[in-house]
């Protein structure tokens, strides 16, 4: 119905349209059925707004005034007011649309389409997740081959550090220095001689000649071999706070000079423009490997 | 129900329609508009007078050519409508006109519907009629006024689509459901009106016979 034709309607049960035209639209809804039929639809839904209170106060206050005005036209509002009772108070689970109804080609087809995308995502997620699966399996296996190497690292190494501690505490590996200190007077007889370990390849080797009373300006160390041959002088050697407290001198000898044997070093000490004169011995035995 | 014979409405639908079926809907619609008249003329009894009207235009059919059946019917009926006011000007004094301008000792049936569908006679007819009808047009009655304002908008809107007519089209089929079952409901108050009026003449009838016996 056009916006013109319904509002003629709503005027004609409304009362407000003059007698003649009222007529007039009468006469036209009784050569048309299509007119008459939408008319009656007005008439109903304007019967069902007034009885739910959804019209306006203006068009409910012409309702009233020129609509109601017969017994008959009153029975159709009480009709109304009775039906929309009764709907209200049964509401029965048939009459609530259906969630996932498929009553609809389109609705149909939309919900085959997500059908399709969920059977795909599906699959799709369970061959990724067997394949992760497979990953993690194959990663797990890594893992303890790594584990198996790193144990079997683990006993050669057990293994190396037990034939070193084995091969005895003399094989260590050389130092760059080796120290000795020596102390007169103790060291003196052969049973009481101190062993110097000496490595190959031959390092330096540091001596440290405790000396009891430091009175002298300057000293100097000569290095004799069992046979009594001087093997080794220094001179201007200065004494100072020893490892042990007290005063010490000390040397630094290469190595390579030394044999397996018992050796000699005899300290001389010096004042300011005297003479050298003997400090003190010190005995003590090489040992090349 | 009006006064033809079983055959005179036979007749008159096949006027209106070779397809009985049809014929049966145009008779309906013609009467619905009848009544509408009647009740925009604020005529009483607009049943009964649709009813009277539908006679004379069957009784016309059969002496006169008639172009529109509609159009004469609604000629008709404006002149029932005459002769109703003036018979009931005639006969009523101004005194006794109520203040719907209808004579007060005329009491128009509607007045007993609007009574009576609100108790509980009313909404047992309403219920048996709902029950009654198709099983389309109950679902349809359902959800076409079920709920509330968007609700039913929605609704209306899925009802159409779902069977693939337009809104317009789901209106009128609606209404045409409402104004039967409005129909059968009027019918059924009035069966139980005359039911409960025969027993209310039975028990008056035993009243006085008990009195008289006395």
């Amino acid at each position: 119905m056009t916006s013109s034709r319904q509002e003629r309607a709503l005027q004609y049960l409304l009362g407000k349209l003059p007698e003649q035209e009222a007529v007039e639209f009468e006469e036209q809804c009784f050569a048309d059925d299509a007119l008459f039929e939408e008319m009656s639809a007005l008439e109903n839904d304007l019967i069902d707004s007034f009885v739910r209170g959804e019209l306006p106060e203006a068009e409910r206050r012409q309702f009233e005034k020129g609509y109601l005005v017969t017994p008959a036209r009153r029975a159709n509002v009480q009709f109304s007011r009775a039906l929309a009772g009764h709907l209200s108070a049964t509401t029965p689970a048939s009459t609530q649309p259906a969630l996932f109804s498929l009553q609809t080609w389109p609705e149909r087809i939309t919900w085959a389409a997500i059908a399709v995308v969920l059977f795909v995502g599906v699959s799709w997620m369970m061959v990724a997740n067997r394949r992760l699966h497979r990953e993690i399996d194959s990663m797990r296996a890594q893992q303890a081959e790594f584990r198996r190497q790193e144990k079997q690292l683990r006993l050669q190494i057990a293994k190396l550090d037990a034939q070193m501690q084995q091969s005895g505490a003399d094989q260590q590996v050389a130092p760059e220095i080796i120290s000795l200190v020596l102390t007169p007077g103790l060291n003196r007889g052969d049973a009481a001689a101190k062993k110097l370990v000496i490595p190959s390849p031959a390092p330096l080797v540091r001596i440290d000649l405790y000396i009891e009373q430091d009175d002298y300006r300057s000293y100097r160390a000569s290095v004799q071999n069992a046979e009594g041959r001087r093997i080794w002088e220094t001179k201007d050697l200065k004494s100072h706070a020893g490892p042990q407290g007290g005063k010490t001198v000390t040397l630094e000898i290469s190595s390579s000079i030394f044999q397996s044997g018992d050796y000699l070093i005899k300290l001389d000490g010096k004042q300011a423009n005297g003479p050298f004169e003997e400090v003190e011995d010190y005995r003590f035995q090489v040992v090349k490997r | 129900m009006n006064k033809l014979t079983r055959e005179e409405f036979a007749a008159f639908l096949a006027v209106l329609d070779d397809d009985r079926s049809r014929a049966a809907e145009k008779y309906e619609v013609l009467r619905r508009k009848l009544v509408k008249l009647f009740e925009r003329q604020q005529c009483i009894h607009t049943e009964e007078l649709a009813d009277e009207t539908i006679d004379r235009l069957v009784k016309k059919l059969g002496s006169e050519q008639v172009r529109d059946i509609s159009l004469f019917a609604c000629g008709i009926a404006r002149n029932i409508c005459l002769e109703v006011r003036r018979k009931t000007h005639r006969l009523v004094s101004i005194q006794d006109y109520n203040q719907d301008g209808l004579p007060s000792g005329d009491i128009d049936p509607e007045e007993s519907i609007i009574a009576e569908l609100g108790n509980a006679r009313g909404l047992e007819c309403l219920a048996s009629c709902l029950e009654s009808l198709p099983l389309d047009y109950h679902q349809l009655i359902i959800k076409y006024y079920q709920g509330e304002k968007q609700v039913r908008i929605k609704q209306r809107k899925d009802l159409a689509k779902k069977r693939g007519i337009t809104i317009e089209a789901l209106r009128s089929e609606a209404n045409g459901v409402r104004d039967k079952l409005r129909s059968c409901v009027h019918k059924c108050l009035a069966r139980k009106r005359q039911v409960a009026a025969s027993k209310s003449n039975a028990s008056l009838t035993a009243r006085k016979g008990e009195t008289g016996d006395e």
